[in-house]
């Protein structure tokens, strides 16, 4: 008696298609063409557009990162003057006797402890710095952040959930420097997302704007198929 | 009267003692720094891992040379 169903066996054309389905993705990549944003190499960059290289814990395999964003390097202009005035505070106080009660053997302690406190606010306010980013890719907006060594969160929102974008420039140095606030308005559960002092918001803007209106065309392409 | 007098110990040896319990307190600053360190870098993967884990642990290894420093010459 001859079965009543037979499943087709999944020929090579269907399985070269479900293969295919990661390179839909990377048109993303190709399409975004923003004026004055072109694409950076560099790890310490604080506007890294089309990162390479870049991984997350819960970035999907077909995700693209399209930009991440870090505080302008103006920012750290403060603590740099600090971490500077205190690498040289012990040369130039050396010609003060404050140290003098102290037996020498402990004066050049006290000099080698003033160091490690020196290279302890170095470390802290780089790795501040350099770990707190927020991250754009094909599918959603993410916010890294880090604080102090031991407090980590990480928050994110689809694209989707985006209701409205806006950015903030106040005062001369944002202004001279090109760098301000994005504010991103979401229906997910974290309501609001501030990127702060990031360069270029407009550009931030721009490419969030695209990447939303990609989403709405991938949708609408999915609703009518 | 002195309470270090009374104690006979010199006030310089309380003070090594407290450098000592300092500089200890750093090095678990630095390794508290390199393990925050490798779960940011977990959570996180940028092609700079190698310098920033680097920094990590020579900041680890100069505060483990500043306390033994610390002991020796006090």
């Amino acid at each position: 008696m001859p079965d009543i169903f037979v499943s087709k066996k999944k020929t090579s054309v269907e399985n070269s298609a479900l293969d295919a389905q990661p390179t839909l993705q990377v048109r993303t990549k190709k399409k975004i063409d923003i004026d004055g944003v072109s694409p950076t190499t560099s790890p310490l960059s604080s506007f890294w557009y089309m990162p390479h290289d870049i991984d997350f814990e819960t970035k999907d395999k077909r995700e693209e990162v399209v930009l991440l964003l870090r505080r302008h390097p103006i920012t750290n202009v403060g603590w740099i003057v600090v971490f500077t005035i205190m690498l040289f505070a012990p040369g130039v106080l050396g010609s003060f006797p404050i140290l003098d009660f102290m037996p020498e053997r402990f004066q050049f302690i006290a000099v080698v402890a003033w160091y490690t406190i020196t290279t302890a606010y170095f470390l802290e306010n780089f790795l501040d710095w350099f770990f707190n980013v927020n991250i754009i890719t094909d599918e959603r907006v993410m916010d890294f952040d880090f604080s102090n060594l031991i407090y980590k969160q990480v928050s994110d929102a689809k694209l989707d959930k985006i209701q409205d974008i806006s950015y903030k420039m106040g005062g001369a140095i944002r202004t001279m420097f090109n760098y301000g606030d994005v504010v991103v308005q979401t229906a997910s559960e974290i309501p609001n997302f501030e990127f702060e002092a990031v360069p270029k918001p407009d550009k931030v803007v721009e490419v969030m704007q695209y990447l939303i209106a990609e989403e709405e065309n991938e949708h609408l392409r999915g609703e009518l198929e | 009267m002195d309470i270090t007098q009374i104690l006979h110990i010199s006030v310089w040896v309380v003070a090594k003692w407290f450098a000592v319990v300092g500089f200890l307190v750093y090095v678990v600053f630095a390794l508290v720094v390199v393990k925050q360190t490798s779960l940011m870098l977990g959570t996180l993967e940028i092609s700079f891992e190698k310098p920033i884990r680097l920094l990590s642990w020579v900041h680890l290894l100069f505060s483990i040379g500043v306390l033994v420093l610390a002991i020796i010459v006090l």
